[in-house]
């Protein structure tokens, strides 16, 4: 492992060229190096600069409020009050943002939660769905699950109109028990977890029988189970990559406490997908998506998330640090977040 | 050649993009990004919508495909400057080759084709040829659009465009009977679409004749439990229980004497279903013969033990 905390904090020092593709999502890219590093155990210098710099992100409730994935547009602040055209908060990036700060033992009393939650309802479809900025976007149950994320994190649910959220979840169910991306498509693993750790957060506002019956729970499961071929696939009949072992760990968990199935309920074999995901480590350290590919930070990331899940039974991973992977957040983070929140 | 070296930019000063002391995981810039970026801003700030901003966009677009506000900022140009879609749909036949995973490449996609009924099936068509030319004929976005196209445009196509779609699923699934996606397709086209134009039985028969050809296809299993239940039916189908055992024995009786996992499920399942005393023997079946869910098997063998 400790190549792969090298990995991490070169990648927090400098995030090579490969990642121009991503500029525009670079607090999540980020999010996914600090995750890594408190999963290994390791501390960070200059958390309260990384704060600044998150905070500098982030657009006051007047300008629509949220966070941007970076400052690529040049601009701190506006000085008009509307929501900047081309530089809107993105809900994802709100939702890393949080979990940084989280991260970084930030105090939070620079959250602008009024504006969070503002930036939360501006982004639900009539369809119940969310897209990431106001205009001019997809809108999926990726972004469902990041404004569930959000609204559970902050203890407040009133940006989004839940009984319209759920009914858009229940349209992504497929014919095989799982869920998709949009209603009526293909099920798969990453999108399964979306609506399930959505379910489990809005569970908190509505009887969770309301939300996913037995016999659909039942389907689920057996779908789940069927995923796994040595580490992870996303879809049936395609081939493991290291990231589903995180997506589909994470949408079993939601599930058990959905359905209320019993706590130490086993369905996968820890042992073989901590050898999958060990045989996907490069030799300069990080995990990747497939063996003999180049690690990147996602795949680092949710390897190393998943690894924690299997820990008990994966000798390689005893020294990991557990993960909530319903907020897929190192649990002492999530702690100190509820506890600061609670004071705001 | 540079934009800011460029003649036709000069009368533009490009902003640089101000990280301050502790930027947190800065990304390593190519000088051509960082350049373009620069220019970007700068057109933004003086809110120019021109040709030279169109060129500059796809520039950048090329370097990031994700970059959802140089996206927002082109459909912004092309709206103000009313340019022919048409056009931007050719080069959007480009870049949704090559930035085949791009959530934004589809967006837009989409924007160019809403207000023309006609593209309808020049679109399939498109996207027909994308799996093959891509070799990608699993690619999640090219099928969340495909299907967008088909309710989208799903009142103005023809019998003779749907009659299309199934050769074209038929044609992918002889390709690769393991394709979840055209499978998934099917289900989409037969019953959300409503395009069914065949009864349960018939169906029945096609899915078992593909199984008999692939007994352990998971693909085709799933879709045989999703048809059943779309029809509000249990797993204790006649059929399907009889020709589950006939590919039982006949495999146990072969060479590998592996009888194909699916087929054992369903018996089991069904049996579970009907509170059957047998659930728990086939079970436990399971589990001797797939280690890896064995956890999955016990959990499955406990529930019928208390059904």
């Amino acid at each position: 492992m400790e190549g792969t905390a090298k990995f991490s904090f070169r990648h927090l020092e400098l995030l090579p060229n490969v990642y121009e593709s991503n500029d525009s999502a670079r607090l999540t890219l980020a999010f996914f190096v600090v995750e890594s590093l408190a999963i290994l155990g390791e501390s960070l210098e200059k958390a309260s600069e990384y704060c600044d710099y998150v905070y500098k992100c982030q657009l006051p409730y007047i300008n629509g409020g949220g966070f941007r994935g970076s400052l690529f547009m040049g601009k701190q602040e506006y000085d008009n009050d509307e929501i900047p055209p081309y530089d809107p908060s993105n809900l994802t990036m709100t939702y890393t943002a949080i979990l940084l700060l989280a991260l970084l033992r930030d105090d939070f009393s620079r959250l602008d939660v009024k504006g969070i939650i503002r930036s939360i309802e501006d982004r639900q479809k009539p369809d119940g769905s969310f897209a990431p900025i106001p205009s001019g976007s997809e809108s999926d149950i990726r972004l469902v699950y990041c404004a569930s994320a959000i609204s559970s994190l902050l203890g407040d649910f009133s940006g989004i109109d839940i009984p319209q959220t759920i009914a858009y979840i229940k349209r992504c169910r497929t014919y095989d028990g799982s869920y998709s991306q949009t209603p009526n498509g293909e099920g798969q693993g990453g999108t399964t977890y979306c609506a399930l750790a959505s379910l489990e957060l809005l569970s908190s506002q509505i009887p969770s029988e309301q939300l996913i019956s037995h016999k659909e729970s039942d389907e689920t499961l057996r779908w789940l189970s069927q995923r796994q071929i040595h580490g992870f696939q996303g879809r049936t009949n395609k081939d493991c990559d290291s990231c589903y072992s995180f997506w589909c760990r994470g949408a079993f968990e939601s599930l058990k406490k959905l359905s209320n199935l019993p706590d130490d309920l086993e369905i996968f074999s820890d042992e073989l997908d901590g050898d999958f995901l060990l045989s996907c480590s490069g030799k300069l350290g990080g995990i990747a998506k497939y063996p003999n590919e180049y690690p990147d930070v996602l795949h680092n990331c949710l390897g190393l998330s998943a690894l924690s899940m299997a820990k008990s039974r994966s000798s390689s991973a005893t020294t990991l640090k557990s993960i909530n992977s319903t907020i897929n957040i190192e649990i002492t983070a999530l702690e100190w977040l509820k506890s600061r929140i609670n004071q705001l | 050649m540079l934009y800011a070296e460029r003649d036709d930019f000069k009368d533009l000063t490009p902003i640089e993009q101000d990280e301050g002391p502790s930027p947190l995981a800065p990304i390593n810039y190519s000088q051509k990004y960082k350049d373009a970026m620069d220019m970007f801003r700068a057109v933004v700030n003086a809110n120019e919508k021109s040709e030279r901003a169109l060129g500059l966009t796809e520039d950048i677009i090329r370097m990031n495909a994700g970059h959802y506000t140089v996206w927002h900022y082109r459909t912004s140009i092309i709206v103000e400057l009313g340019l022919d879609l048409q056009a931007e749909l050719k080069l959007m036949d480009e870049l949704s080759t090559e930035y085949l995973k791009s959530y934004q490449v589809w967006h837009h996609r989409r924007l160019c084709v809403e207000s023309s009924r006609d593209l309808a099936v020049s679109e399939l068509k498109f996207v027909a040829e994308l799996f093959y030319a891509t070799d990608d004929p699993k690619n999640y976005h090219t099928w969340v659009y495909r299907q967008w196209i088909l309710t989208y445009f799903d009142k103005i196509l023809h019998d003779d465009d749907r009659r299309h779609e199934f050769e074209f699923i038929e044609s992918l699934i002889t390709d690769d009977i393991y394709n979840n996606s055209v499978w998934s397709h099917r289900f989409f086209c037969l019953f959300k679409l409503g395009w069914l134009e065949t009864t349960l039985d018939n169906e029945i028969d096609y899915v078992l004749s593909l199984i008999s050809k692939a007994p352990s296809n998971m693909s085709s299993w799933n879709y045989l439990r999703g048809i059943l239940k779309v029809n509000d039916q249990g797993l204790n189908n006649q059929r399907i229980m009889q020709f589950s055992e006939t590919l039982i024995n006949a495999k146990s009786a072969s060479d590998d004497m592996r009888p194909p996992l699916p087929a054992l499920e369903w018996l089991a399942d069904a049996a579970l279903e009907d509170k059957n005393p047998i659930a728990t023997k086939r079970y436990l079946e399971l589990k001797a013969l797939d280690p890896i869910r064995k956890n999955y098997w016990s959990w499955k063998s406990h529930l019928a033990l208390s059904a």
